[in-house]
């Protein structure tokens, strides 16, 4: 029996392995994402969706810096910011990318490369983060960033994957489009996004847009509510609570990193809203502006104890008040990059506790001063479809 | 590290295995045992490092214990002379103050700062893997050494029955008396091919259960306890009956795991399911549901407790007391003694129904015992009693849905409302089938354990279970790893 249950041991291991290890072999050798090593018989070429695709890059291309943002960041030339900070950079920006989310991606590169600059956006999630919110689909790709390789391959086990593989695809939706790390998941070219810079007029030609939606949607909601007095109010405990859980979440997936590494630079940019946004915190959703406001005395005096870190805000600035300047109320024309680049090596426009309050106090002047009404009135004529939508905080 | 994961099925099983049996084939026994001990130690700390002095120190402490414990009379240490219950109760103090703080404090904490109305701070204690399992093995241990002055034991055979890693995490709760002979038994070092097999057909059949029947359930489950806010009648029966089936086949699948990784290894663990689903009243379901806690229960609780034999109302109490504090091993919450309690009760009551000499035709006291162990699931799964009475609110048509007007023929348009999923006969058909599965099927381990294992010698079966296994592991690797819900008791 025993000679008997030896073969049907064999058969069934037979069975079971050759299908798996030739699946995962295959996987391993075509590397779509580059997980495992740099595409063998195609040139090297990236998936915009970053999230899964930074894990690659890090663990298979040569840089020492990184910039890691969101869309605000995706037109950064890594050969611009090299050139102006010094380093080899790349840029893995994540599109609407949490900080938790970064974090994750920050403590795995720290892990297996020496990093000498980080250059960083930081977008207000840390008034409303995904963290923890069970229907992101953060478990979908987080074990990319863990230690462990094996379990990588499940990245690729899904019915668009193994179309591919079944092919040896190389169309750019298999194995990406960009063929360089320098900016790999820009917008600054597609013409969809470009259209709406210029003004008014161009917001409302594009209102069929959903990220123009949800801008218009915000701006006639808060202008509704500014102008019959209904704007949202909070209790201090309410703001209190949030502003403490805003810095501990600023402080667990931000500053932790400064800390550990002193070697490494760390240039943080609050984005360059634009005004309209702004307002709405001001005047509208006024907890926001205690919660940014709280960010920004939080990070400047992190600022003041780590020589390894710089925080810089634009806010301030006449450029956020033309909304010609912007695609929707968060987004600046890629051209206003450079500056913002060159202000990164000048050290224009960094925040520190000597001009911190003067830059809030400068801020919210302007914020409160701005025509949320007049614009919200304005965007009734061109989009009444889209009011009620974008409620939520982006 | 999870059953269910790659780098267990693929790196540390194999590695494990073939390490252990290649000292045994070259003689080197107690190498042997040190190694799959220490591969078990490697198994636990993958989690957290940490805490693997934790579970040093316990067995260290009561292995010493179980020593003296097991000498006839009492040690004297210098002028300090000390008896055997002193030891025992010296060692239970220490094993369930190890489980009471890390598992109970801050529940302890908890309710009596809300007691006395001061806020205290509770600490952010990390509930160790495993803790009820070793303890309560242990405890077994200890309190047999002093009642029956067990036989001294080999250190390293001692870690190993501790350790062992296919039951470290979740169980079987193991009895010294039925382990240590086999990890003594010489005939247990070689390899043996029929077991080997079984063990293979256990776990693939587990892995199935777990990774494609119990996580497709739990998304359901979840969706209903978690995410919807609103239950109807029929999104509330799909939401228990969901957790239901998940529950059991995620606690079976993982206990046909560990049943079968430990045949590869010659080790026979004891049964813990026999169909449950199937059982006809409370107390039936208790014989065939995590049989070795029921086991751990009576012997070690509801006995020393005096058992039945002090008259029926303390008969009574014992088993309310014992299932309560049942419903609490499972974990630092009220719900988890509401659950203990309703099935305490169920099981008084039944046992008043059958004094009384009443019987139900089969049928219904399938239905009835079915559905209350359905219904008491709820409590079990929910994070608070609203939500609980909610669900149950709903299953009762008196939520979202009045019972009368609800019309059979909807049910699978009903389950829409499932937040979070637009499935609706994939749900119907899932629970219609993991119903007909438990009911009119053999649990799978029944096939080792009462059926000769010739009957996995044939072609079929043999191409069958390989292929829930691929099916299972394409699974596994294709999806996040689901931890097993009894890792978190």
């Amino acid at each position: 029996m025993e000679i008997k249950a030896k073969k049907w041991v064999l058969v069934y291991l037979i069975l079971v392995l050759v299908p798996i290890i030739m699946l995962i072999g295959a996987f391993w050798a075509y590397d779509p994402l580059q997980l495992y090593h740099k595409p063998w018989g195609r040139p090297a070429t990236f998936n915009t969706n970053m999230r899964i695709q930074a894990a690659g890059i890090i663990r298979n291309h040569d840089f020492d810096s990184i910039i890691l943002g969101t869309s605000i960041m995706e037109n950064y030339s890594s050969k611009e910011v090299g050139k102006r900070l010094s380093g080899n950079f790349v840029n893995i920006s994540i599109s609407a990318g949490d900080y938790f989310e970064r974090a994750r991606v920050l403590g795995f590169l720290f892990k297996i490369k020496n990093i000498r600059n980080v250059v960083y956006s930081l977008d207000s999630v840390y008034m409303n983060t995904r963290a923890g919110y069970s229907l992101f689909p953060y478990p979908t790709y987080e074990y990319l960033y863990d230690n462990n390789q094996l379990n990588d391959i499940r990245v690729y086990l899904n019915h668009f994957y193994i179309k591919c593989l079944s092919t040896w695809s190389a169309d750019g939706d298999c194995v990406g489009f960009t063929p360089d790390l320098n900016r790999p998941n820009a917008w600054s070219g597609d013409n969809e996004n470009l259209r709406r810079f210029g003004g008014l007029d161009k917001w409302c030609a594009a209102s069929g847009n959903y990220l123009m939606q949800d801008s218009i949607g915000k701006i006639r909601q808060a202008g509704q509510a500014v102008a019959t007095g209904s704007v949202l109010r909070f209790t201090e405990e309410q703001v209190g609570q949030r502003v403490a859980s805003a810095l501990t979440y600023v402080d667990k997936y931000v500053i932790h990193f400064v800390k550990a590494n002193p070697e490494t630079r760390f240039y943080f940019v609050f984005p360059p809203y634009s005004r309209v946004q702004y307002a709405i915190w001001y005047q509208y959703r006024t907890i926001n502006s205690f919660i940014h406001a709280a960010v920004l005395r939080h990070l400047a005096m992190e600022a003041s104890r780590l020589p390894n870190m710089q925080v810089f805000g634009f806010e301030n600035e006449a450029y956020s008040d033309d909304i010609a300047n912007y695609m929707d109320i968060v987004h600046a024309h890629p051209d206003h990059d450079a500056y913002l680049l060159a202000s990164l090596a000048s050290g224009r426009g960094c925040l520190t506790l000597a001009n911190v309050e003067s830059y809030i106090e400068e801020s919210k002047q302007k914020g409160l001063g701005y025509d949320l009404v007049g614009l919200g009135k304005k965007l009734d004529q061109c989009a009444r479809p889209a009011l009620g939508q974008g409620d939520r905080h982006g | 590290m999870l059953f269910n994961s790659i780098e267990f099925i693929f790196v540390f099983l194999p590695v494990v295995f073939l390490g252990y049996f290649w000292l045994n084939k070259n003689e080197y026994i107690v190498a042997g045992k040190a190694w799959l001990a220490l591969a078990s130690l490697f198994f636990y700390g993958w989690w957290n490092p940490d805490y693997l002095i934790l579970i040093v120190v316990s067995i260290l402490v009561n292995y010493w214990l179980g020593r003296q414990l097991s000498r006839k009379h009492g040690r004297r240490w210098h002028r300090f002379s000390i008896s055997n219950q002193q030891l025992l109760v010296l060692g239970l103090t220490f094993d369930l103050g190890l489980l009471g703080y890390f598992k109970y404090f801050n529940f302890l904490v908890g309710n009596l700062s809300k007691l006395v109305g001061f806020n205290v701070e509770t600490s952010s204690i990390v509930l160790p893997l495993g803790i009820s399992f070793f303890t309560f093995t242990q405890i077994a241990y200890l309190v047999d050494c002093y009642k029956e002055g067990t036989k001294e034991y080999n250190f390293i055979n001692y870690a190993l029955f501790v350790t062992f890693f296919p039951h470290l995490i979740a169980g079987p709760i193991l009895h010294h008396k039925e382990m240590m002979p086999q990890f003594a038994d010489r005939s247990n070092l070689a390899r043996r091919y029929t077991n080997i097999l079984s063990g293979l057909f256990l776990f693939s059949v587990g892995l199935f259960k777990k990774v494609v029947v119990a996580d497709s359930f739990a998304r359901w489950a979840d969706a209903g306890f978690d995410q919807a806010t609103v239950l109807g009648f029929y999104e509330a029966w799909a939401t228990s009956l969901s957790y239901t089936f998940q529950l059991y086949y995620d606690f079976s699948g993982y206990t046909d795991m560990a049943i079968g990784v430990a045949l590869l290894f010659n080790i026979r663990l004891p049964i813990n399911f026999d169909s449950p689903y199937k059982a006809l009243t409370i107390q039936d379901f208790w014989r065939r549901w995590h049989m070795t806690l029921s086991r751990f229960l009576k012997n070690y609780l509801y006995i020393p407790l005096g058992g039945n034999k002090l008259g029926i109302s303390r008969t009574y109490l014992n088993i309310l007391v014992t299932f309560a504090l049942g419903g609490l091993w499972h974990g630092a919450s009220w719900m988890f003694v509401i659950w203990g309690v309703l099935h305490g009760a169920a099981m008084v009551l039944h046992r008043i129904w059958a004094k009384l000499g009443y019987r139900l035709p089969r049928v219904m006291a399938w239905l009835f015992t079915f559905n209350f162990i359905n219904l008491a699931w709820v409590f079990f799964r929910a994070t608070d009693l609203d939500s609980a009475l909610a669900i149950v609110k709903g299953m009762l048509g008196l939520g979202h849905t009045h019972l009368a007007d609800s019309k059979p023929f909807v049910l699978p348009d009903a389950l829409v409302l499932l937040s979070g999923y637009s499935v609706d006969y994939v749900v119907a058909t899932g629970i219609l089938v993991a119903l007909c599965c438990v009911v009119a099927f053999r649990n799978s381990n029944q096939f080792i354990y009462f059926e000769k294992p010739e009957i996995l010698l044939k072609r079929t079966p043999v191409i069958g279970y390989a292929m829930l296994a691929l099916t299972a592991i394409y699974m596994t690797m294709a999806t996040p790893y689901n931890k097993f819900i009894y890792f978190n008791f």
